[in-house]
C-alpha cells in the first residue's frame, strides 16, 4: 500500500502554480523528507494531502485510497502545521481536551505520559511555553491520536538545536514504537539524514528526486580530481553537479553500475546532504522513478 | 451505626466534542456580549424600577384615560422625568445586534485563518464543516435567546409608555421589542461569520460587518418598514389611537381636494395670521374655512404583524449566510 499518491498533481494562485504536474507514489511505513528551498511548493502539497486546500487539477490518494479531508483521511493521517500553530490562551490540558474533543481515538494516557516525560507541566497556557515545548506539545497531541500517516511542515524550522534534537527523537521514538510512515518537510536537509529513509525533492513546483536515500545515495558517487581534466571527463559521465576552483574539481555523478573511475580521479561515496544540495543547485537535473521501477533517467531542460 | 448520606449529587453538565470547543473557545466573547447586554439591563433595572413605582405613586395607572384631565399634571411630571431616556434609549440600543455580530461573529472563521490555528483545528478528526456549523448553531442559538431575553427586559421597562408612545416608530422601541431584535442578532451573527471567512482577517471583516449590518438595517427601518403593509389614510382629527400609532404621512386638501403644497401652507398661514381668533389655532381655523387635514399612518394593532415579516426575513438572511459560510468554509477556506 502507498501512504500516499498523487497524479498530475497542481495547486494554482491566482496565476501562479505553487505546484505543478506532481506525480509521486510514497510507500506506506516510511520516514519520508519532503525537501526543497522556500517556496517550492512544500506547504501546498502537504496542504491538499490533508485535505486543507483542494488541488487546481490532479488526484491525490491517502493510505491506498482515502480522499484527502475525508472523514476517515482526517481520523487516519496526523498534521503538524508550519510554527506547530496550536491556541495560545489554551492551557495545556485544554489543548489535550480539545483535541480529545475533535478527535474519535484519542489516547489520553499516551498523551499525558509524554509531556510528564517532557516535564510540560498540564496547567500552563500553551502561549507562556518555550518554542521546542510548544513544538512537542504539538506532537505529543498529533502522536496520542494515533495516525497511520503523520504529516510535519516544517517542524523544527523555528527550534533551537537542542529543541531540534528533542523534537527529533520524541519523532523517531514514536516512529519505531508505532510503525507509522512519516512524511516530514524541510529546507533544512542535514538533520534529515539520521532518520529519513525515502527522499522527495521539490524544486520550483515540481517534483526533482524521488526514491529511496538508500538507493540514492549508491547511485551517486562524488569524483574529486584537476580542473583541466573537468571537462573531458564531465563529458563522458552523467554529472549532477559540480564545484571548480582552480587546481581541483568535485563532481557528483549518477553511476548506473560500475563506471570506470578516470585516471588521476579519486571516488567517494556521497551522502544525503550533499546529494540534496546538487540536485538543488542544478533545477534542470531530476532522478525519477522511470517507467521500469527504480531507474533513473535524466531529463534535461 | 454509621451511614453516608448518599444524596443526588449536582453535577456541572459536561459539555462534550464540538459543543464543548465552541464553549472552551468562545466563552470569554459571549461573556463579554453578556456583560453589554447586562450594563444595559442593570440601567433599565434601576430607571425601570424608579419609573415604575412614581408611576403608580404618580397614579396614572388609576387616573383614566392618559389624555384626560385628571391625568394631565401628573403626565407632565412623569414625562419630564422619564420621556428623554425612554426615546433616547432605544435609538442606542438598536445597534446593540451589530456590535454582537462585529464581536462574535467576524473573528470567528476570521481569527482561525489569520493566526494559522485553522491548520490545527480542521485537521484533528473533524471536518471543518462539522466544526463551522457546530460554532454557527451553538453560537447563533446562544445570541439569539441572550438577545430575547433582553427583549423580554426592555418590554417590562418600557411598558409604561406603552399607550403614550409610537410602538411603531423607526428607532423607537419597536426595534427592541418583539422579535426583531433577537432576529437582527442572528443575522449580525452570521453576517460577521461570513464575512470573517470571506476577507480572511479579524479587524478588516469587523469593520465590514458593523457597515454592511448598518446598511441593511438602516434602509430597511427607514425605508422599507412603511410599507410592508398599506398606510390606513384617515382625516387626521378621526384617528383616535394616534399616540401608539406610526404617522406616515399628513398633508392639507382644500374644499376641492386638491393636496396643498408646503408653500401654500405657509402662505395661507402667514396671509391669515393677523386674522386669527385669540384660542383659535391655525387646525381649528383650516377645519372651519373647509381645509382638511389627512393622515396615513400604520396604526399599533400591526406590530405582532410587522414584526413577524421583518424577523422573519432577518432570520431567513441569516440562514442563507450561515449556509454561504458553510460553504465558504467547505470550498474556498484554506
Amino acid at each position: 500500500m502507498n501512504a500516499i499518491e498523487t497524479r498530475e498533481l497542481g495547486k494554482r494562485y491566482g496565476r501562479t502554480w505553487a505546484l505543478q504536474d506532481c506525480t509521486l507514489a510514497v510507500p506506506a511505513g516510511r520516514v519520508v523528507a519532503l525537501v526543497g528551498p522556500n517556496g517550492a511548493g512544500k506547504s501546498t502539497l502537504l496542504h491538499m494531502i490533508v485535505g486543507l486546500s483542494a488541488p487546481t487539477q490532479g488526484d491525490i490518494a491517502i493510505l491506498g485510497s482515502l480522499a484527502p479531508g475525508s472523514a476517515d483521511a482526517l481520523n487516519r493521517v496526523g498534521f503538524v502545521a508550519q510554527d506547530t500553530p496550536l491556541y495560545p490562551n489554551l492551557s495545556v490540558a485544554d489543548t489535550l481536551r480539545l483535541v480529545a474533543s475533535l478527535s474519535p481515538q484519542w489516547d489520553e494516557p499516551n498523551a499525558r505520559a509524554r509531556l510528564a516525560d517532557l516535564d510540560i507541566p498540564l496547567s500552563r497556557k500553551v502561549g507562556k511555553l518555550s518554542g521546542g515545548q510548544h513544538a512537542q506539545v504539538a506532537l505529543a497531541v498529533a502522536l496520542a491520536r494515533h495516525p497511520e500517516l503523520l504529516i510535519l511542515d516544517e517542524p523544527v524550522a523555528r527550534l533551537d538545536p537542542l529543541a531540534r534534537h528533542d523534537f527529533m527523537a520524541a519523532l523517531m521514538a514514536a516512529v519505531a514504537d508505532d510503525g507509522i510512515s512519516v512524511l516530514l518537510s524541510s529546507h533544512v536537509v542535514a538533520e534529515l539524514e539520521r532518520v529519513c529513509d525515502y527522499l522527495v525533492v521539490l524544486a520550483r513546483g515540481r517534483v526533482q528526486v524521488v526514491g529511496d536515500v538508500d538507493e540514492l545515495v549508491d547511485g551517486h558517487r562524488i569524483l574529486t580530481g584537476p580542473t583541466v581534466e573537468a571537462d573531458a571527463v564531465s563529458a563522458q559521465l552523467d554529472v549532477v553537479g559540480e564545484r571548480r576552483a582552480d587546481r581541483q574539481t568535485v563532481l557528483l555523478v549518477r553511476t548506473t553500475g560500475r563506471a570506470a573511475v578516470p585516471r588521476g580521479w579519486q571516488e567517494e561515496p556521497t551522502n544525503l546532504e550533499e546529494l540534496v544540495l546538487s540536485y538543488l543547485r542544478a533545477p534542470q537535473a531530476s532522478a525519477l522513478p522511470g517507467p521500469s521501477g527504480q531507474a533513473l533517467r535524466r531529463v534535461s531542460a | 451505626m454509621t451511614a453516608t448520606m448518599v444524596g443526588p449529587v449536582w453535577q456541572r453538565p459536561h459539555l462534550r466534542g464540538l459543543s464543548w470547543v465552541t464553549w472552551r473557545q468562545h466563552r470569554i466573547g459571549f461573556a463579554g456580549a453578556v456583560a453589554v447586554l447586562g450594563a444595559f439591563g442593570i440601567l433599565m433595572l434601576v430607571n425601570g424600577l424608579a419609573m415604575h413605582a412614581d408611576y403608580s405613586r404618580l397614579g396614572l395607572d388609576s387616573c383614566g384615560s392618559l389624555n384626560s384631565s385628571s391625568c394631565r399634571t401628573p403626565m407632565e411630571i412623569f414625562s419630564g422625568r422619564y420621556s428623554g431616556i425612554a426615546q433616547f434609549l432605544p435609538r442606542v440600543l438598536l445597534f446593540l445586534p451589530a456590535v454582537l455580530g462585529v464581536f462574535l461573529g467576524a473573528p470567528l472563521v476570521a481569527r482561525e485563518l489569520e493566526t494559522g490555528t485553522y491548520r490545527f483545528a480542521w485537521t484533528q478528526g473533524r471536518s471543518r464543516v462539522e466544526w463551522v456549523t457546530a460554532k454557527l448553531v451553538l453560537l447563533g442559538a446562544a445570541l439569539t435567546v441572550l438577545a430575547f431575553c433582553f427583549t423580554l427586559l426592555f418590554t417590562w421597562w418600557f411598558r409604561p409608555w406603552e399607550p403614550l408612545m409610537s410602538r411603531m416608530a423607526s428607532g423607537q422601541a419597536y426595534e427592541i421589542e418583539g422579535v426583531v431584535f433577537a432576529a437582527r442578532t442572528l443575522f449580525g451573527f452570521t453576517l460577521g461569520a461570513l464575512l470573517g471567512a470571506m476577507i480572511r482577517r479579524t479587524v478588516p471583516a469587523m469593520a465590514a460587518t458593523a457597515v454592511l449590518w448598518v446598511g441593511v438595517v438602516l434602509p430597511s427601518v427607514l425605508y422599507l418598514r412603511p410599507h410592508i403593509e398599506r398606510p390606513v389614510t384617515a382625516l387626521a382629527n378621526s384617528v383616535s389611537d394616534i399616540a401608539p400609532s406610526w404617522t406616515i404621512s399628513s398633508w392639507v386638501q382644500d374644499s376641492a381636494g386638491h393636496r396643498l403644497s408646503n408653500v401654500q401652507i405657509d402662505t395661507l398661514l402667514m396671509d391669515n395670521r393677523g386674522s386669527l381668533p385669540p384660542g383659535v389655532d391655525f387646525h381649528a381655523w383650516l377645519a372651519q374655512h373647509g381645509y382638511t387635514e389627512w393622515v396615513t399612518y400604520q396604526p399599533g394593532s400591526r406590530f405582532w404583524h410587522f414584526q413577524t415579516i421583518e424577523a422573519s426575513c432577518y432570520v431567513v438572511l441569516a440562514l442563507l449566510l450561515a449556509g454561504a459560510t458553510i460553504a465558504w468554509v467547505r470550498r474556498r477556506a484554506a
